[in-house]
């Protein structure tokens, strides 16, 4: 082939690839008309957001942004992936809100919109096994091999100490199996997010301390894309707690 | 949409990573290396029960998927009173990992080697084990070398595998600062370029080695 039809064929190619890529964000425009609310969540954080015995989408957080999809009258669209893909797809326009037993944190502000919390007060927990020796306390934890949950409130907090050597895992479940393999001597997570967990495992297994010192706090994540939602978003929130729909919603998951 | 000022008050979870991803990959490969040569020589020279055990090791490492492999070193060994730590667990499943496909292009490798070779080599009195160190490997690693540094710039991609049991290397640091930021296409635009760097620059050593393997050699 000689360099001119080369050049050609690289500059057809790139041409069709903009083409393409132009075409496909135009699409998302229309994907996201005003009568659906996008809404992506990570099914695996019992009990704000998983999936029940007919592999359906429930939870605290589904409820709630359920609730708020409904008096938006929009219909809400709910999308199940993985943890890490969801802010890709809410700052790409893709998701418009995240459900799925996220903390706000300041430093993230300047990605994304947080509401404010519709639940409060989550204490951490010191989870250990049984037959180890006693960890309460976060001076408890120096040298000693703690599991908690990427990006959660345990994970940020924790990491804020020297002493504790601190041993990141997806989920729950992941933290359990390697508390029970004897790979690490404590787990510290929101007690909300255990609880589900001892439905299935015996309880006096293990020995659960609340460190008072910490809580965790719960809200729905915006799409910066989606300034006006924000606002919307908020307003029924507000509205929800006000009328009480956020204390039912919360007694029907054993929440405070 | 990318955040400079926020991501450089991470920088040290990347150099942290960096240093990590290089540490396991540069012991596994060891091990890899190792394990695979002495493999290779079993399965191109040994016939009988012993070249059976290795074909069925390496069957069984090539045909499983790494991640896999990987788990089950990490909760099995524990299961045999042996805990190593997170890090070590890792380097040993993609030592072990490796071994096995290089064992396979070293015996190719040995293979190219035409048997008048070895047969000269007999006739000047080098015992086995010589004939093996001194004529056979060099020549054989020498034709393989590309294919030896393919192997290993897999073996490089394959660590961030080891963010599932939570060992922070490269990839699980990014993870770790994606959590905190919120920034995505930042965070692993960095990482996705230190993993290039990573791996070109093995490219090039692997392709100055076979300058140098090859400056003695006549093509006839």
């Amino acid at each position: 082939m000689n360099y001119g039809l080369q050049l050609l064929l690289i500059v057809l190619g790139i041409g069709s690839m903009a083409f393409w890529i132009s075409h496909r964000k135009s699409q998302l425009h229309i994907h996201t008309d005003a009568s659906y609310l996008i809404v992506g969540t990570n099914a695996e954080y019992p009990p704000f957001t998983f999936r029940n015995h007919n592999s359906e989408i429930v939870g605290f957080d589904i409820d709630i942004v359920k609730e708020v999809a409904n008096r938006l009258h929009k219909t809400i669209d709910l999308v199940d992936m993985s943890f890490s893909m969801l802010l890709p797809k809410l700052q790409s326009g893709a998701l418009q809100i995240i459900a799925a037993g996220v903390s706000p944190l300041a430093e993230r502000e300047s990605q994304v919109f947080f509401t404010k919390p519709y639940l409060r007060n989550d204490p951490l927990v010191i989870i250990t096994r049984a037959d180890h020796a006693p960890l309460t306390s976060i001076a408890d934890l120096t040298g000693q091999t703690v599991i908690v949950n990427d990006g959660f409130t345990a994970d940020l907090y924790l990491s804020s100490f020297t002493g504790p050597i601190i041993k990141r895992l997806p989920t729950v479940a992941d933290a359990f199996l390697n508390l029970i393999s004897k790979r690490a001597d404590a787990f510290v997570s929101a007690r909300a997010a255990i609880e589900p967990f001892f439905e299935h495992a015996d309880r006096s297994k293990f020995i659960i301390t609340v460190l008072p010192e910490k809580s965790d706090s719960y809200v729905l994540i915006v799409s910066r894309k989606y300034p006006e939602l924000l606002e919307q978003v908020q307003d029924v929130l507000d509205a929800m707690e006000q009328d009480g729909t956020i204390a039912t919603i919360k007694q029907k998951w054993n929440l405070s | 949409m990318i955040n400079f000022t926020l991501l450089s008050t991470y920088s040290h979870e990347f150099i942290q990573g960096t240093i990590l991803t290089l540490k396991i990959a540069s012991l596994g490969c060891l091990i890899g290396i190792t394990g695979g040569i002495m493999l290779g020589v079993i399965q191109a020279y040994v016939k009988g029960p012993l070249a059976w055990l290795v074909a069925i090791y390496t069957t069984i490492i090539r045909g499983t998927p790494m991640l896999i492999q990987i788990m089950f070193i990490y909760f099995l060994l524990p299961e045999l009173g042996f805990i190593p730590s997170d890090v070590w667990s890792a380097i040993i499943a993609i030592g072990i990992n490796s071994s096995a496909y290089v064992s396979q292009i070293i015996r190719s490798g040995i293979n190219t080697v035409g048997i008048g070779q070895r047969e000269a080599a007999y006739v000047l009195g080098l015992t086995q084990f010589q004939t093996i160190r001194f004529i056979v490997l060099p020549q054989a690693i020498r034709a393989v070398l590309p294919a030896l540094g393919n192997e290993l710039i897999t073996l490089i991609k394959d660590t961030s595998l080891a963010s599932t049991i939570g060992v922070m290397e490269l990839s699980k640091r990014a993870y770790f600062v994606q959590t905190r930021t919120f920034d995505v296409i930042g965070v692993y635009g960095i990482v996705a370029a230190i993993y290039l760097v990573i791996t070109s620059t093995l490219s090039i050593l692997v392709y100055f080695l076979e300058q140098r393997m090859n400056r003695n050699v006549t093509r006839s």
